[in-house]
């Protein structure tokens, strides 16, 4: 093999390519990122059995061929190579990386034990979605999703394609985050896809930017990027329905500004965090919502802050650690709870003003339901 | 049990000299003939012992302990506060908490705890090489085996790998899967069973006891 590549578009490819070669291995050869050499063009590939990472760049092929070069060695030597043209040349056992005055011998390790990549089907249905839209959707559910590997459809974002929209949703029994978002596809499909891959599907989503195209198939989802692709398999089993969680009405509901909210509540969880199962107790009243927290160990605090109250006063306590991660996804200057009584889940939902311009309606259709705790 | 708090020095001989200088110290005369001088520090271990068998006489202020091998421990007692003996009850022995019996137990209620919709057939299914924890079947029908470890290690999976291949040779059982459950999986272990297409399935046994959860769940 032998290529030429400009120093800039290569590091970014090797470095695209190697976020998912992990620090610790199963197999040798994952700790790889196999370099295909082939009709103009440098394809970088990596995988971690889970998600497979794929990246095309146009090069100056002088003779084709394929190596398998160790990922972390291989993006901690571009990250550092001076601004000059990259050339790679040699065989799958050892490989001559010149960049400007350094030259670099690596072995390659055998092209053979790369486990061949999935890849999404030719005619398997794909939508558009804008990229910044996804990776915000990303942001809003999948941190509601469980990282207990003992229930593995917890761990994963359930994404229902209907009607050209995309509903995804996630829950670790405590609490539930669902979003919608338009899509430019009629497309039906479902998949359930592991909250990780799926984040980093998000951050790749954000570095593109412009929008990305998402192919659901049986048993894998890709996110196409241009000349980019992360491929993730699905995992099986079936997500709980949870569209009959979702409670119907309420007794009481609740504006309040949400920053003040979010500020009360992480100077009132101070005393609450580090303890396990210790809840923060929000009681309604009056036109004022109160924060309380404590514990016999370390001590207690409230605040209060107005809120625009309508129906029965109520008290109610949460997991400051839930609570807090469903105002941050809700996103809006306002939020609006809606609350039943103080053992049902409580719905959070963005509070759209007439005074906020047209552009936040991407998020009003964000739900999130909280369970609420027990206090004695 | 004979206890005796007392202002004592003491001198063995034996294997080595060694001496103890004059403090309040507990003697423990034990039912076994064992005795044992302990300060007031440390959980188990006493500062000079005696092993049975072996022959302690007492003489006026001075207790001598003697054993066949020849070695000799010397208590003088210049003053003595507290004296008493005791009938204790015979030992039981210790019990190791019966987490594993009571995690089959409760697998056995909630298999489905171990997986969705999994239903137990039978607990301590017999097999040949003995007993597995937990038969079961999967919404699809297969057979399930299920075995059930409070610490998951390497042996459990090489023990469940006998039964599967035991088990796999029972016309109405073949093909049977296994679940290897435990409330820690060494990853030793976890690799070994993986390689083997057995999955691993690590249970929380509070969640398991229904041990109050504050944190109300949706589902």
């Amino acid at each position: 093999m032998k290529l030429r590549a400009e120093r800039a578009e290569f590091a970014e490819a090797v470095s695209w390519a190697t976020r998912t070669v992990g620090a610790r291995v199963t197999l040798p050869a994952l700790s790889g990122v196999l370099i295909d050499a082939a009709d103009g063009r440098m394809t970088c590939r990596a995988t971690d059995l889970e998600v497979a990472a794929e990246v095309s760049i146009p090069v100056q092929i002088d003779e084709p061929g394929k190596v398998l070069l160790p990922g972390r060695l291989l993006s901690q030597l571009v990250a550092r190579f001076p601004d000059a043209p990259v050339e790679l040349s040699g065989d799958a056992d050892r490989v001559e990386i010149r960049c400007g005055r350094a030259t670099f011998h690596v072995r390659g390790m055998p092209v053979g034990d790369f486990p061949a990549l999935p890849e999404p089907a030719e005619d398997a249905a794909q939508g558009i979605v804008k990229a910044d839209a996804f990776s915000r959707l990303v942001a809003q559910v999948a941190r509601a999703a469980s990282s207990d590997e003992a229930r593995p459809v917890l761990t994963g974002v359930k994404l229902e394609a209907t009607g050209g929209r995309i509903v995804a949703a996630a829950t670790d029994s405590y609490r539930l985050a669902v979003r919608e978002l338009a899509w430019d596809a009629d497309v039906e499909g479902e998949a359930l896809v592991p909250a990780r891959a799926l984040q980093e599907a998000a951050k790749a989503s954000s570095e593109a930017g412009g929008s990305i195209t998402l192919v659901l198939e049986a048993g894998q989802v890709s996110f196409l990027f241009g000349d980019r692709r992360l491929t993730t398999r699905l995992i099986e089993g079936s997500f709980p329905n949870y569209s009959q969680l979702l409670p119907e009405g309420f007794e009481t509901s609740v504006i309040v500004e949400r920053a003040a909210l979010v500020e009360a509540l992480q100077r009132v969880a101070v005393v609450a965090m580090g303890q396990a199962n210790t809840p923060v107790t929000l009681s309604f009243e009056d036109g004022s919502v109160d924060l309380s927290a404590g514990n016999q160990e370390i001590g207690d605090a409230a605040e209060a802050l107005p809120a625009e109250i309508d129906g029965d006063g109520m008290a109610i306590a949460f997991n400051p650690a839930f609570l807090l991660a469903g105002l941050e996804a809700t996103g809006t200057d306002r939020i609006r709870i809606e609350l039943r009584d103080a053992l049902k889940p409580a719905v959070l939902k963005p509070q759209h003003d007439p005074s906020e311009d047209g552009g936040t309606t991407s998020t009003d259709d964000f739900t999130y339901l909280l369970m609420p705790m027990r206090v004695s | 049990m004979r206890l005796l708090v007392a202002r004592c020095s003491a001198t063995y001989e034996g294997r080595l000299s060694s001496t103890l200088s004059s403090a309040v110290r507990l003697v423990m005369v034990k039912a076994d003939g064992c005795v044992a001088i302990h300060a007031d520090v440390g959980a188990y271990k006493p500062v000079n012992w005696m092993n049975a068998p072996n022959t302690l006489t007492e003489g006026d202020g001075e207790w001598v302990v003697t054993n066949p091998k020849g070695e000799r421990l010397v208590i003088t007692l210049e003053e003595v506060f507290e004296d008493v003996a005791y009938e204790l009850d015979t030992d039981r022995g210790l019990t190791l908490d019966g987490v594993e019996k009571e995690l089959q137990e409760l697998l056995a209620e909630h298999p489905d705890q171990l997986e969705d919709g999994l239903a137990c057939v039978q607990r301590e299914f017999r097999t040949d090489l003995g007993p597995v924890d937990l038969l079961c079947r999967d919404p699809d029908g297969q057979a399930v085996a299920v075995e059930i470890k409070r610490i998951g290690e390497i042996d459990g999976v090489e023990q469940l790998s006998r039964y599967l291949e035991r088990m796999e040779r029972d016309p109405l059982l073949t093909p049977v899967r296994g679940i290897f459950a435990a409330t820690t999986i060494k990853p030793q272990a976890r690799v070994l069973a993986e390689s083997r297409g057995i999955r691993c399935a690590v249970v929380d046994l509070d969640r398991l006891r229904g041990a109050e959860d504050t944190n109300l769940r949706l589902f």
